[in-house]
């Protein structure tokens, strides 16, 4: 028995060493999930957008990838595990050929060195053209005069409305608040309306915070720091108390929560429950659901203007390339990002504000009315300071804004705080 | 022969323990110390810097910040862990039937993931549809904001970080209540003792060194307390959750200063090694 297994066996073993062989490599290729002309790309996209995305890559997988022999591999990461998991994926020399962050963390993530710049060159063969984007997106992705990332997106601080409480409330549903003083008599008279309804929603917790209070403060002064950025400015802590004052002037009147409800912000606004809310472009898609799914009938505006200039606080979706990328891979994630810029209308269709003046241009983005009133304000969009501790100074200011919401410090202390505690964080 | 045999024995029976900790604890402390030493960035040292992250740290008030917050979180943390599996262990210490499901249901805690435990915690911290709202509201009692009031907050944290351990604690003191022998409870029922007395003149003094243990892991688990805090609170509300550990995490994943984080990581080692000690030469003394 043994024999006649042991006679057989040369043929049917050099086939089993063939099959492992083959096992082996087809695994080994599966483990690196990276084989000729596949790329992966890491996004921060876990909401809508997601979808839009894991689409638009299909769709280029399918035409332009298959014409350029680039796949493109795509794996979403919920947005607060993100930059975690991107850096350590960096340090253990695995990250991915592309990515996309938040503009506020490019200086981070260069000033580790963990990037590696565009070239103009490669810019070029790529057919990406820095003329064809607003300036402020595209500074957003330099970095100590190298450019480091090419935006994908803008997103500034905008409100929405809702049209049926401004019926109600006697107001014309064709004119949002474009002061400070008509969004306050606004939520006023929606307030009145009872019934559980509030007048306006702004955040009293999270990054909403820092974003609406830099939105007003730029309206009355340039920069919240001095020249060579080492300290808060001259006048911090007048512009400061101003913006405060303003905010709290909210609270005071009752016509909007002091407590926290950003998480059912969203829900409320689409239930009718709050007259206006002051969010960001990238909420649209769960307004257009709720006007499909509710019959909610809303509206979108630029942020009020305050101050004495109007000015609002925006940020930018970046490409980024990873450090250690070889340049048959840079060259393919250029294809692609090029590619996602000739799509840009699609990209905007999921509350974004496109960067590219060609897809602005379009007629396909002017037949866009929301995206179109947002565009408007980035004329005056001003995006955070291209700061390596920019993101560590957002957290003390939302810290301090937190404690001055919920009642525990007044104007002065919490101005106080925030001379006191950015200056620190700001030149560690 | 036979004598160096009888020597080396006992270091063949602990050897395969001191491989793990060797690869598993020892090296990552030495690492983590090493670490601390420099301006440690994603790619690694950036240049060294001696004790500048240690110097950096007693001149942040960020890091005191922390410091006293892990300090207040196990001052409400260790003491009702150890009240609450003292007395569970002594309940469930009783011969009833059906005893063994209690003792299951107390230890099941343990084995779910700390984040799943988190999540489903937040839910019912929630303040509008949240259970523990709701039954306050049963109970004719204020709704709190247990999440987003700095004083509840820690509070709701030590709350599911007993509910995830308590059953270790009792699994430990059950184990201590099994070598008190019976005798000594049935002289003190002759002498005419009734059942608290038993408790405060038998079973807490004979229970003193496994207490002095329960003691010791519960203070290192409040030092080492991060997935309930990152998932629950994020640190917040205006950082008044923010322990140790939320800023070793904060240091090291998001500001990249992975050489500061370290050097918090071997802060807080030095800590819990520190209080050990403090507390085994008190108990011992006693």
């Amino acid at each position: 028995m043994f024999k006649t297994v042991s006679k057989r066996s040369p043929s049917k073993l050099a086939r089993f060493r063939t099959a492992l062989f083959g096992a082996v490599a087809i695994s080994c290729v599966g483990m690196s999930g990276v084989s000729a002309g596949t790329i992966e790309f890491w996004t921060l996209f876990s909401g809508p957008d997601g979808a839009a995305i894991d689409a638009l890559v299909k769709d280029f997988n399918a035409t332009a990838g298959k014409e350029a022999d680039v796949e493109v591999k795509l794996l979403i990461i919920p947005w607060d595990d993100f930059n975690t998991k991107l850096s350590v994926a960096m340090a253990s020399r695995k990250a991915p050929a592309l990515t996309v962050v938040n503009s506020d963390q490019v200086p981070v993530y260069a000033n580790q060195g963990a990037l590696d710049p565009f070239t103009a060159e490669e810019l070029a063969a790529a057919g990406i053209v820095e003329a064809d984007y607003v300036p402020k997106a595209w500074q957003a992705g330099n970095f100590d005069g190298q450019q480091y990332g090419v935006p994908i997106s803008i997103f500034p601080r905008s409100i929405y409305y809702n049209k049926d409480l401004f019926e109600q409330a006697g107001l014309d549903p064709n004119s949002p608040p474009t002061t400070g003083a008509e969004l306050m008599e606004d939520a006023k008279a929606i307030a009145a309306l009872g019934d559980g309804t509030t007048g306006l929603f702004f955040n009293l917790a999270g990054s909403g915070t820092f974003r609406n209070f830099y939105s007003i403060y730029w309206q009355y002064e340039d920069s919240l720091y001095n020249a060579d950025m080492t300290n808060v400015s001259d006048t911090f802590t007048a512009t400061a108390t101003k913006v405060l004052t303003e905010l709290k002037s909210f609270l005071d009147a009752g016509v909007t929560p002091t407590r926290d409800v950003g998480a059912d912000a969203s829900k409320l606004f689409a239930q009718n429950k709050i007259g206006i809310a002051v969010m960001q472009i990238t909420d649209l898609p769960v307004y257009q659901a709720a006007a499909k799914d509710l019959g909610l009938n809303y509206g979108i505006a630029g942020f009020p203007t305050f101050g004495d200039e109007p000015a609002v606080f925006a940020m930018a979706h970046e490409f980024l390339i990873p450090r250690g990328t070889n340049a048959d891979a840079r060259a393919d994630a250029l294809t692609f990002v090029k590619w996602i810029g000739e799509h840009g209308v699609e990209w905007a269709k999921t509350g974004k504000v496109s960067p590219q003046y060609s897809v602005i241009e379009s007629e396909a983005y002017q037949a866009l009315p929301e995206q179109v009133i947002v565009t408007e304000s980035i004329e005056t969009a001003h995006f955070p300071a291209p700061l390596v501790n920019q993101p560590a100074v957002d957290r003390v200011v939302q810290q301090v804004l937190e404690e001055f919401y919920a009642g525990r410090t007044t104007v002065d202390e919490a101005v106080s705080k925030l001379a006191a505690g950015i200056p620190p964080v700001l030149t560690k | 022969m036979s004598h160096l045999r009888a020597r080396l024995f006992p270091f063949l029976l602990v050897g395969p323990y001191l491989l793990v900790f060797a690869i598993f604890l020892g090296y990552p402390i030495v690492r983590a110390i090493y670490m601390s030493l420099f301006d440690w960035g994603i790619f690694g040292p950036n240049a060294f810097v001696g004790l500048g992250n240690y110097t950096a740290l007693m001149s942040d008030s960020r890091f005191w910040d922390s410091f006293f917050t892990t300090g207040r979180f196990a001052l409400i943390f260790v003491p009702l862990i150890m009240v609450v599996s003292t007395l569970l262990a002594v309940l469930l210490h009783r011969k009833l039937p059906g005893i063994a499901i209690f003792r299951t249901a107390f230890f099941f805690p343990l084995v779910v993931n700390v984040a799943v435990a988190s999540i489903a915690f937040k839910w019912l911290f929630e303040p509008q549809a949240g259970t523990i709202n709701q039954i306050l509201r049963l109970l004719h009692l204020p709704d709190q904001s247990w999440l987003t009031e700095p004083g509840w907050a820690l509070v709701a944290i030590a709350l599911i970080t007993l509910w995830i351990n308590v059953g270790f604690m009792v699994i430990i003191l059950l184990a201590g209540l099994e070598n008190i022998p019976d005798d000594l409870y049935e002289a003190a029922n002759l002498d005419g003792s009734n059942a608290i007395q038993d408790f405060f003149f038998i079973t807490l003094p004979l229970l003193k060194p496994i207490l002095l243990i329960v003691m010791i892991l519960s203070l290192v688990q409040a030092f080492q307390v991060f997935g309930e805090v990152l998932i629950m609170t994020g640190g917040g509300p205006f950082g008044s959750t923010e322990v140790l550990t939320m800023l070793l995490y904060e240091e090291g994943f998001r500001n990249f200063a992975i050489g500061k984080a370290a050097a918090i990581g071997v802060v807080i080692t030095i800590i819990i090694a520190a209080l050990s000690l403090v507390q085994f030469r008190v108990f011992r003394q006693r």
